[in-house]
């Protein structure tokens, strides 16, 4: 049970720690897109 | 006298019911009757609790010819669909995501890129669970198949729980859908639980920026590449759920965006309900382990929200006055959408009637999803690695 409880606890980390890396680099390239990635009519 | 034995199977039919287990079959017929009430009196998500109640009854009566019988080698309908369409392939929950992602608009997310902080943050319930779990003795996997609730998103459970072969598939699904339904009732207790009202008061201005079409197309490829990347397992989730929004987003292809939103998710929802009822043979069902799967899956939805609402309060820590956050709007990072987004601006509205949240809550609702298949892809990436499998 303690080796369970062991893995639980090395896949909260690993699982926040993954989640919030993909999050973050999902949201700045949506800010690179947002900044760069224009449509040919918003050009000026 | 001839012509009534002919018919004795009737009576060793109701016999069955009080003959050794016979009663657990009574019980999901029961389980199957209060679905089917749940759906189509109190609107509990009847898409799929409609055919989940309906499959219950048809695969727990006595010699279902629904089902297969080892005796006789034959193989039902529902059996044949569950094995084919979720055990062999996991094809059912996958093609879902393509309509889901047909289905939803990113603008608000994508205008306001904040808010996928919330769709990471609001998944701790799911980690927080699995801990809990094992602490109640259940095994690793089997403990990593019951915090996959907490993903508020059915096809993702039902994927993870399949993939992991947890004998504990049926009541996980059963919880996922029955929780994400219950949104409304447990969500405004968790928020009232770890925010105040003045919190719950806090105002949040609405100026989206434009969104390029360019931005929306190569969104779904971005996060696809990167979600595959850091955790591979999550490829066919998120990918599949990024192609039906692709579909939706490249304005090339409205028929087929409009087919996967409607025909296709709508085929699917229906054949996956029934499918998912083929777990829901009493031996399968009717034991303790049932109602703790249940319990767990309360404390997953729970702990997701409140992990939400507690991240927008420690980001409100470095944010100037006028910028913070309504701690409400974390909580909408669960991928329960857009019931979610939707209770958020109920509650907001009830605090305060000019105070309105739904986008901020939409596109915190929206990264949700993608954080809710990444956590999913996660877990199917790391626990065979800590297991050795």
């Amino acid at each position: 049970m303690m080796s369970a409880v062991m893995n639980a606890l090395l896949l909260m980390l690993l699982g926040m720690v993954g989640i919030f890396t993909v999050m973050i680099l999902i949201m700045i390239s949506v800010n690179i897109l947002n900044k760069f990635a224009k449509d040919k009519d918003n050009k000026k | 006298m001839e012509f009534l034995e002919n018919f004795s199977f009737l009576w060793d039919s109701v016999a069955f019911f009080f003959t050794g287990d016979g009663w657990k079959n009574l019980v999901m017929l029961a389980v199957g009757a209060l679905l089917i009430y749940l759906a189509l009196a109190k609107d509990f998500e009847p898409s799929l609790l409609m055919p989940m109640g309906l499959g219950a009854i048809v695969v727990n009566l006595p010699l279902s010819g629904a089902i297969g019988h080892a005796a006789d080698g034959s193989q039902g309908i529902i059996d044949w669909l569950f094995k084919v369409g979720i055990e062999a392939s996991e094809a059912l929950p996958l093609l879902l995501f393509i309509g889901i992602g047909a289905m939803i608009d990113f603008g608000p997310l994508l205008s306001n890129p904040k808010m996928f902080l919330f769709g990471g943050a609001a998944q701790f319930g799911i980690f927080l669970t699995v801990a809990v779990a094992t602490l109640l003795g259940y095994n690793f996997t089997d403990a990593a198949s019951i915090g996959i609730i907490g993903a508020a998103d059915g096809p993702t459970a039902i994927l993870v729980a399949n993939v992991l072969e947890t004998p504990l598939l049926p009541a996980i699904m059963v919880a996922a859908y029955s929780y994400m339904a219950l949104v409304p009732i447990i969500q405004p207790a968790a928020i009232k639980l770890v925010t105040t009202r003045k919190e719950r008061m806090i105002r949040m201005s609405y100026n989206p920026a434009a969104v390029s079409r360019k931005t929306r197309i190569l969104f779904p490829i971005v996060v696809t590449v990167i979600a595959g990347l850091i955790a591979p397992k999550s490829v066919s989730l998120v990918g599949f759920l990024m192609f039906g929004n692709l579909l939706r987003e490249c304005l090339k292809l409205d028929n087929l965006s409009q087919t996967a939103q409607t025909s296709l998710a709508n085929l699917i929802t229906i054949v996956l309900g029934l499918s998912i009822s083929a777990s829901m043979k009493a031996e399968n069902f009717v034991k303790l382990d049932t109602i703790i799967v249940m319990a767990l899956g309360l404390v997953a939805f729970v702990f997701d929200t409140i992990a939400g609402c507690l991240f927008a309060k420690f980001l409100n820590i470095f944010l100037p006055e006028g910028k913070k956050i309504n701690p409400m709007v974390g909580g909408a990072g669960i991928s329960a959408f857009p019931m979610s987004a939707r209770v958020i601006q109920k509650m907001a509205l009830k605090e305060d009637n000019q105070n309105h949240l739904l986008m901020h809550a939409v596109g915190a609702n929206v990264a949700g999803q993608i954080g809710s298949v990444v956590a999913g892809g996660i877990i199917l990436t790391v626990v065979p690695k800590l297991i050795g499998a």
